[in-house]
């Protein structure tokens, strides 16, 4: 028992170096090579936890701000079409005092850009048309004078 | 698996029973420090060893056999020395714990004492040359040794 011992005390005197085996600082050592493997774990697992919440807060973000959109989504509107307000006092009026019916006819084409004919002109028109439907205008003046009045293009 | 509490426990005994193989204390630690990364990997992987020290032990044993190969031309000579009063792995890790007590232990001595047991024991001076370098009395220095031996040795 006392030469194994011996044998032992005497591997150990033999070959002892100082600042050797020391168990504490190995152990720090070892700490400092799995703990970076760790923590390499640890930030791949960070950032894939943090990829999934930034992509499930913007599926969210992107879903909420859809939803938004279709309940507060107001029709566009029109593009802006501005009418030329015309009041009573623009609307253009036909005044025609004994006037030869061929002239009626002219004016009535020049200003409907039209050809208004009738067999017959040598009648007179006496009265006022505003501005309107050139078929009615016609209507009026065929039931006037009792001629056929023709719209011609 | 506490792998602090086994390295606490097993480091200086593997570190020791590496010793018997190679003469390279450096060496010796590098292959220690990888069987536990190796063991702890396991422990991480899922598949803890059912005998945590008898793996640290082959991977020590193999960590050495194969510096050995890549060292010496006859590979197959690669024992560990002093292994003859080794029946077993088991013996020859139980020694490796005694020594492990015992390597601490020299740690543990006064620092003058210890360089006189080392100058002694380990670099071979007589007590008379190491009293001449040391500048103390032979007495003193055969004084230090014998105090160093019997603490040592009551380990």
């Amino acid at each position: 028992m006392q030469d194994k011992l011996d044998k032992n005390l005497d591997f150990v005197v033999k070959n002892y170096k100082e600042d050797s085996f020391d168990t504490e600082q190995a152990l720090r050592k070892f700490h400092k090579r799995v703990g970076d493997s760790r923590q390499s774990r640890t930030s791949r697992r960070w950032w894939a936890a943090a990829a999934a919440v930034f992509a499930g807060a913007f599926v969210l973000f992107a879903g909420g701000y859809g939803i938004y959109n279709m309940v507060q989504k107001e029709p566009a509107p029109a593009p802006e079409v501005r009418l030329q307000q015309e009041t009573p006092a623009e609307v253009h009026t036909f005044v025609f005092d004994n006037t030869p019916l061929a002239d009626v006819l002219e004016e009535l084409s020049d200003y409907y850009n039209c050809t208004l004919t009738a067999p017959v002109t040598n009648k007179r028109l006496t009265g006022s048309f505003p501005e309107d439907n050139l078929e009615e205008i016609v209507v009026a003046i065929e039931n006037a004078l009792d001629v056929d009045i023709t719209i011609g293009k | 698996m506490d792998i602090d509490r086994l390295f606490r426990l097993y480091y200086k005994p593997m570190c020791l029973y590496a010793m018997h193989y190679l003469n390279d204390t450096d060496a010796v630690e590098d292959i220690v420090q990888d069987a536990f990364v190796s063991l702890w990997q396991k422990a991480e992987a899922g598949s803890v060893p059912m005998q945590p020290r008898a793996y640290l032990l082959a991977c020590v044993r193999n960590a050495c056999i194969d510096l050995l190969r890549r060292q010496q031309s006859h590979p197959q000579d690669a024992m560990p020395a002093d292994a003859a009063g080794a029946d077993t792995e088991e013996e020859a890790l139980a020694g490796a714990e005694k020594e492990a007590a015992l390597w601490a232990a020299v740690d543990s001595l006064p620092p003058g004492r210890r360089k006189m047991l080392l100058m002694h024991k380990r670099d071979g001076l007589s007590h008379k040359a190491i009293a001449e370098r040391l500048g103390v009395s032979e007495g003193t220095v055969r004084n230090q040794i014998s105090r160093a031996l019997k603490k040592l040795r009551n380990k």
